[in-house]
């Protein structure tokens, strides 16, 4: 009977720890009011690149500076916001074929794990190992992230309202767009299937 | 009684057309000229002070590309071919000289 319960006490313990750890990291918002947070796409085509980008952005990371390898995160942007300066484009963009807007209102990227992380400074530069969600379709991703810790740094942004910490993002990765049904139809020599996706991203974890 | 001869619809329809095709290529001349697709927007790329974030912003703009140089002088095309169903030059008799 005292090892049972020697057992539960160990398993307290180990959840105790488990929890206490997790709330270790910082929580970053990645809201951005100020319109800086950009996810930027771009296609070859035979005319020009596509490109264009996203501003509808939110989501939560968690962020460890003394354990970075525990990162975690969801990163979701509204395809809505998805914008190309041709106006006959985007509206093609956003139909059924393509980015299905009405259907899919969001895109995300849900971060696990940062691997192979070397440290120099405030940045950190590693893989995370996560999941991107993009028209209903879910695909494991391994992305090389830089991430900007700027400790102290959110009163500098907002004219000293806030105070507490910054947490910068960055990272480049392309996916294609055949594996996520979008337009799998469409002739490649038209519209590359190789999307290059660009995440230049802040959150904040004001100071309470 | 005197014979004059007035420019029909033939050569106003031609006129129109070369008008057309000129505006076309002047203001795609003028707005860059851009090879790409027409734009109603253009990116401008800040950087952000505090994060060193690059970023763009898109701000309204008409930029005329390759397809409206195209549509300018197809419809030049369509003008001046339409021009051939067109009578030529007008013959009026005066008759009170």
């Amino acid at each position: 009977m005292k090892i049972v319960k020697n057992a539960w006490q160990s398993v307290g313990w180990a959840v105790l720890l488990a929890v206490s750890s997790s709330a270790d990291g910082i929580k970053f918002d990645f809201k951005d009011p100020k319109g800086v947070n950009t996810v930027s796409f771009s296609m070859d085509a035979p005319l020009e690149a596509i490109s264009g980008s996203a501003h509808g952005i939110s989501g939560e990371v968690e962020f460890d500076p003394a354990k970075p390898e525990a990162t975690k995160g969801k990163i979701t942007v509204a395809t809505a916001s998805m914008h190309v300066p041709n106006p006959t484009m985007k509206e093609h963009m956003h139909a059924k074929d393509w980015m299905d807007v009405a259907t899919y209102a969001d895109l995300t990227f849900e971060a696990e794990s940062l691997s192979d992380v070397q440290k120099s400074g405030d940045v950190y530069n590693g893989k995370v190992q996560g999941k991107m969600t993009l028209k209903g379709v879910t695909k494991p991703v391994t992305v090389p992230v830089k991430l900007t810790y700027l400790k102290d740094k959110l009163g500098a942004r907002t004219n000293g309202r806030m105070q507490g910490d910054l947490l910068v993002l960055r990272a480049q990765f392309s996916v294609k767009r055949s594996e996520f049904g979008i337009n799998p139809g469409a002739p490649t020599d038209k519209v590359s299937d190789e999307v290059e996706l660009t995440l230049s991203l802040a959150g904040s974890a004001p100071k309470r | 009684m005197e014979t004059i001869t007035r420019p029909g619809m033939r050569t106003a329809l031609r006129l129109g057309a070369l008008g057309l095709a000129l505006v076309g290529a002047v203001f795609w001349l003028f707005g860059g000229p851009h090879l790409g697709w027409t734009k109603t927007s253009v990116a401008v790329t800040k950087i952000d002070p505090v994060t060193e974030l690059e970023y763009v912003e898109w701000q309204k703009n008409f930029v005329p590309g390759v397809d409206f140089l195209g549509g300018a002088l197809g419809l030049a095309g369509v003008v001046f071919a339409t021009s051939w169903l067109a009578k030529a030059n007008v013959k009026q008799t005066n008759l009170n000289s």
